[in-house]
């Protein structure tokens, strides 16, 4: 298949393909909070987390989504019920923020390694030798976790925890669809376009979707007489 | 839901992308900001300019001088805060002190000095400040909650927020704390905002936690509607003058009101919440381009612009809180023909009546009552009034309260649901003995039945004029036409 200049310097698809998606993945976390109004922790775990998604769903070379959610949503789910019980384990000690996150990373990753060796046990090996860098990244998240954990309510972190998951799935369908794969490749000048649209989004001073909703009923009322 | 409405209102409400871009970075400068995030840096400020806030009782900057703390210093009853919190994360209020040295909180549970010292440390330690940086620990009077509030509180004292912008105060809210909220006054966990009318600082509509609208306050028959804050100029002067003073152009200020004190200023925030807006039903955004660009040279005319620009329609208030319907001194007024009349040709009388707070009673002219049905009525009062011999007018008060109560009697024995009595009147006339029947009259907002004197009034200006007794639901402004 004949793509852009790019093909004919010899670069590796893939790695082509994943730094192209980086900006397209930060666009739609700028637009999920400034337009659509939804949170997310931060700009770095949604796009690790979907990177982490695309890695996990590479099955011989090729890329399925299904199996990508699947594996994705369960590690991210591991990785965040760890935290919680981590979180919850240590409240009681007082102690300086790093350490506190490193005893969680600890716990995360031991329940992976569990989930490592559960998974050799049923005979998927595959999983520790192709993804473990997906896997570690990930496991990086549970800083964010903690962060949120601490400062809210378990309901609102598990709230922006679940946004921060949807709009990973979202980014992560969007750049497994292969015509987009295909589209980005041949004209990557299109980044360019990323940066025209997060001028826009980062000007943008309009109501937020979910403030249309928050505020319903201020703006269901006849406007006042001036 | 019109999705027309919704376009045109969606230029009245402030979001957070416009907040951000708009306002906070645009009228808040770095060094602003970090006043008001500094809470003891902002009492320092305000207190240079003598403007009122808790007393200040102590504080610890870090582990060292926690150690040294001595806690016995302090007074039973106190506050402790971090100097950088967030959202009153780290706040604990304490009531008094028992004999074994523990300090008691609102909800009678003891704290000993090593809890006190843990929490300290939790604070010193940045648990309750913006990304976790170390923080310093301060201790305040605790304020004494207005009597005003007594009933609408639960445990906690309510805060009173004043948005400002450009010396102009734009938006009020009392938090007030419920059951709910375990005293606290955050809404997100389920205290009660209601909005302030800026003119008369008497609150208007509320809502529970972040959205729910309510007309009581939880589980009580009281109406969050209507409550005067206590020294509501005051707060908004004290609230332009924070600003003044520490150079916040856009702000919110927040009071809370002690019993003896007054207001005293808790709190500046340089990036005031929306939640605001759910409460007083109403945008930031449509008051806040009002107030923009307007050249304010003092307080007091700041004050003057709020009132005069955000002030809600006084008299639709005054008509919502007292549940009394505002009317003027001369009145249209509909009549209603005798209910149980067997003439069905009869119609009701519109007419315009005088409102005489001078006036006991309401009085109507016999002509118009006759045209109204009440003929037999009348004619009813007139024989007995030939039956029993009594005089036209009376020239001493024992004659007239004879003959009425003789009069009475018999029109007692009549069972006419229609006549209720005499009624002796004094008047430019003299004394005389009148019928009073019942009518029903629907002025302003009410149709009600009322007492109504009979006598001929043709000669007079008005058919009929509505006297003190018949005016208990209205509020009479005189200067409305």
């Amino acid at each position: 298949m004949e793509y852009s200049f790019l093909h004919n310097l010899n670069i590796d698809t893939q790695s082509l393909l994943l730094l192209l998606m980086l900006p397209v993945i930060a666009t739609i976390v700028g637009i999920a909070r400034h337009v659509i109004g939804v949170k997310s922790l931060g700009l770095y775990a949604p796009i690790v987390l979907t990177y982490g998604f695309y890695a996990l769903g590479l099955v011989g070379g090729k890329q399925d989504p299904i199996v990508g959610l699947k594996y994705g949503l369960f590690i991210t789910t591991i990785i965040f019920l760890s935290t919680v019980l981590g979180t919850s384990l240590i409240k009681r000690w007082r102690m300086h923020y790093y350490p506190k996150v490193s005893i969680i990373l600890s716990i995360v990753a031991m329940a992976l390694i569990g989930v490592l060796v559960f998974a050799a046990e049923i005979g998927k090996t595959e999983f520790s030798t192709n993804n473990i860098f997906a896997l570690i990244l990930m496991a990086s998240v549970a800083e964010q976790f903690t962060s949120s954990l601490a400062k809210n309510k378990l309901k609102t972190a598990l709230i922006v925890t679940l946004e921060t998951f949807s709009i990973s799935i979202l980014s992560y369908l969007l750049i497994s669809l292969e015509s987009f794969q295909k589209l980005i490749l041949t004209y990557p000048y299109l980044l360019i376009l990323t940066i025209i649209i997060n001028y826009f989004v980062g000007r943008y001073r309009g109501l937020r979707i979910r403030e249309y909703f928050r505020f319903r009923d201020i703006l269901n009322t006849n406007p006042e007489e001036e | 839901m019109s999705i027309f409405t919704i376009l045109s209102n969606r230029n009245n409400v402030l979001g957070m992308n416009q907040r951000n871009l708009d306002y906070i970075r645009r009228f808040n400068s770095p060094r602003a900001i970090k006043i008001a995030d500094d809470k003891l840096l902002s009492k320092k400020i305000l207190s240079k300019a003598n403007i009122p806030n808790p007393k200040l009782l102590g504080y610890i900057s870090n582990y060292k001088e926690l150690q040294e703390f001595d806690w016995n210093k302090l007074p039973n009853s106190f506050v402790i805060k971090p100097v950088s919190g967030l959202e009153g994360g780290g706040i604990e209020i304490f009531y008094n002190r028992d004999r074994q040295g523990n300090w008691i909180k609102a909800d009678g549970s003891r704290v000993s000095q090593t809890n006190l010292e843990d929490l300290a440390a939790d604070i010193l330690d940045g648990k309750y400040s913006l990304h976790n940086q170390p923080d310093k620990v301060f201790f305040e009077e605790r304020v004494r909650m207005h009597k005003a509030f007594q009933y609408y509180a639960y445990k906690g004292a309510p805060d009173i927020r004043i948005i400002v912008f450009n010396s102009i105060p734009i938006m009020g809210m009392v938090r007030l704390p419920t059951k709910e909220s375990n005293g606290k006054g955050n809404l997100a966990m389920g205290a009660v905002g209601a909005g302030i009318d800026m003119t008369s600082g008497v609150t208007t509509t509320a809502v529970i936690g972040k959205s729910e609208h309510i007309s009581y306050m939880p589980g009580t028959k009281l109406n969050v509607s209507g409550l005067k804050i206590p020294y509501w100029n005051k707060i908004l002067h004290n609230a332009v003058a924070a600003q003044l003073v520490t150079k916040l152009k856009f702000a919110a200020v927040d009071f809370l009101i002690d019993n003896v004190q007054g207001p005293l200023i808790v709190e500046l925030n340089a990036r005031p919440g929306l939640s605001i807006q759910l409460a007083n039903q109403e945008g930031l955004k449509i008051r806040l381009r009002k107030a923009r660009g307007l050249k304010v040279q003092s307080i007091e005319k700041g004050i003057r612009l709020a009132k005069d620009l955000f002030g809600g329609d006084i008299e639709e208030d005054i008509e919502r809180i007292s549940g009394k319907s505002l009317i003027g001194i001369y009145e249209n007024i509909i009549i209603y023909p005798k209910t149980s009349s067997v003439n069905s040709k009869l119609v009701e009388i519109k007419t315009k009546a005088k409102i005489d707070t001078g006036a006991d009673s309401t009085s109507i002219d016999e002509g118009l009552a006759i045209k109204l049905g009440y003929e037999e009525e009348l004619i009813q009062f007139q024989q007995l009034k030939k039956e029993l011999n009594i005089a036209a007018e009376f020239t001493n008060t024992k004659e007239i309260v004879d003959a009425a109560t003789k009069l009475d009697a018999k029109l007692q024995e009549l069972a006419n649901p229609f006549i209720i009595c005499s009624t002796p009147i004094r008047s430019s006339h003299g004394r005389s003995l009148r019928l009073s029947i019942l009518i029903n009259l629907k002025l302003g907002d009410y149709t009600f039945e009322t007492k109504a004197t009979v006598f001929d009034r043709s000669q007079l200006e008005y058919q009929i004029i509505v006297g003190r007794k018949s005016l208990s639901k209205f509020l009479i402004e005189p200067s409305r036409t």
